[in-house]
């Protein structure tokens, strides 16, 4: 092969979407061909969809400690991690709300749905715990976790991690993107903003086209997985405060950040803080200089921090200054 | 003096939590590969049936969806942007199909969009039953990538 091609390899797994790209010197073909056998042993471990996956195992015996694999251990750490960050908006001890809005199994399966109307507001994340030598994890009683919300990302991260040994890479798990180094001496891969408020019958439209290099960008949305259930409308992005679809003004929040785990924990905190709330928010974490951000709102505007100029060419067209 | 106690508390918390999220990404590579060694032999046998042989993209392979408008900025503020304001659709691509609404409507997916989106959802977990109609070809260059609501 040519030096420098670049593969291109997609396939469904998680529920969703997978699709990567990977410049190489070499034929990768064996390794890209090896991906979905290994996608579906994590979802062996992590999936809460499979009533045998060693998660659902975890969560029918909350309240005890359990002792779990590496890779069970690690994922319930970094979402852990992830709630702390955003004090608590991330709450993985979500499960049991997530049945309450009918949202029980697969999105695919979602035909019948009935939401129980018995919303409560989801567990304390802070009592889980770990002993690291035992290998054990503690859920609290009632804290059965779902780890929809970070184990995507973390896959994205470690396969984009292992990958790159052969040259840049780019992993999209369910719109989850890790992008490492960049193709063809380029500056960096390029990634298009879908735009939720584009008509369903034609092309999706792009809000922006994004360059990134060693960045993650993850996008937390609730135009697609959405249902009606007696009269009511569901998504699935729970609000853990309230143990039901969360209230906001943002139909989509794009977090740009170097740490995948980050971009998934900050794009549901910015969802269900709303967009003004939830912007200022995000320019007050830590690593401002590194996070961008960006939010459609119901009534179709677009708003972004200006971080997020780091990451596109605009084309300037600036028309007032309005402050926010 | 209890002030600088709890800060030095919180320190130690942080640091443990990102030295853990390092690790949490290091474990997790390495039990991958762990994984990918008893895989081995059962993608050997399922290899010849389901890896096509890759090619170069050619005519067939489907068109990049729309290319993303040129960003404009209506509003600029120290710290954040308006790209696009309320009721406009605010892409060049415009169509008869996009006109602007004053009130962005969304409808839950139809029921042929979750048919075209998933094959059926498999019966239980287990590699005997993965079916990943995986594709592999080579492009050049390099297709724009997506991200929005998981699909």
């Amino acid at each position: 092969m040519p030096a420098g091609s670049i593969y291109h390899t997609a396939f469904r797994a998680m529920g969703c979407s997978v699709a990567i790209q990977l410049q190489a010197n070499v034929d990768v073909t064996p390794v890209l061909t090896r991906l979905p056998a290994r996608f579906d042993l994590l979802e062996d471990i992590l999936s809460r969809f499979r009533p045998d996956s060693e998660l659902s195992r975890l969560n029918r015996k909350t309240g005890e400690w359990v002792e779990v694999s590496a890779i069970l251990y690690a994922t319930i750490q970094l979402a852990k991690h992830a709630a702390w960050r955003t004090n608590g908006l991330f709450n993985p001890l979500i499960l049991p709300a997530m049945r309450s809005i009918g949202y029980d199994r697969t999105f695919t399966a979602l035909v019948d749905v009935q939401a129980s109307g018995d919303f409560v507001p989801a567990v304390d994340w802070q009592q889980i715990d770990f002993r690291r030598r035992e290998h054990r994890v503690y859920l609290p009683p009632g804290g059965e976790i779902d780890l929809g919300g970070i184990a995507k990302g973390w896959t994205a991260g470690v396969i984009a991690d292992e990958l790159s040994s052969y040259g840049a890479v780019l992993v999209s798990i369910g719109g989850d993107i890790v992008a490492v180094g960049a193709p063809n001496d380029q500056s960096g891969w390029q990634i298009d903003i879908i735009d939720p408020c584009s008509d369903d019958a034609s092309p999706q439209r792009a809000v922006a086209r994004l360059t990134l290099r060693d960045r993650a960008v993850v996008t937390s949305g609730i135009d697609f997985r959405r249902w009606l259930s007696r009269g009511s409308q569901y998504h699935h992005i729970i609000d853990p405060r309230t143990g039901c679809s969360a209230q906001t003004d943002v139909i989509a929040a794009t977090i740009i950040h170097p740490a995948v785990e980050h971009a998934e924990a900050y794009a549901k905190a910015v969802l269900l803080l709303g967009s003004q709330q939830g912007l200022e928010w995000l320019r007050r974490q830590s690593s401002h200089e590194e996070t961008a951000g960006l939010v459609v709102r119901r009534d179709g505007s677009v708003m972004a921090t200006d971080t997020l100029l780091d990451y596109v060419e605009p084309s300037f067209n600036i028309s007032g200054n309005h402050l926010l | 003096m209890a002030g600088n106690s709890d800060r030095a508390r919180k320190l130690l918390v942080r640091t443990a939590l990102v030295t853990g999220s390092t690790v949490a990404t290091l474990v997790g590579a390495q039990s991958l590969f762990v994984l990918d060694q008893l895989t081995t032999a059962q993608t050997n046998a399922v290899e010849t049936e389901t890896n096509p042989t890759p090619g170069i993209l050619d005519s067939n392979t489907p068109a990049v969806v729309n290319t993303a408008p040129q960003l404009n900025i209506i509003h600029r503020a120290p710290s954040l942007l308006i790209l696009r304001q309320a009721g406009t659709s605010g892409s060049q691509t415009t169509s008869p199909s996009t006109q602007a609404q004053p009130q962005t409507s969304i409808r839950p997916p139809q029921p042929q969009q979750l048919a075209q989106a998933a094959p059926p959802p498999s019966q239980g977990g287990g590699s005997q039953q993965w079916q990943p109609q995986q594709q592999i070809v080579v492009v050049q260059p390099p297709a724009p990538a997506q991200t929005g609501s998981s699909r």
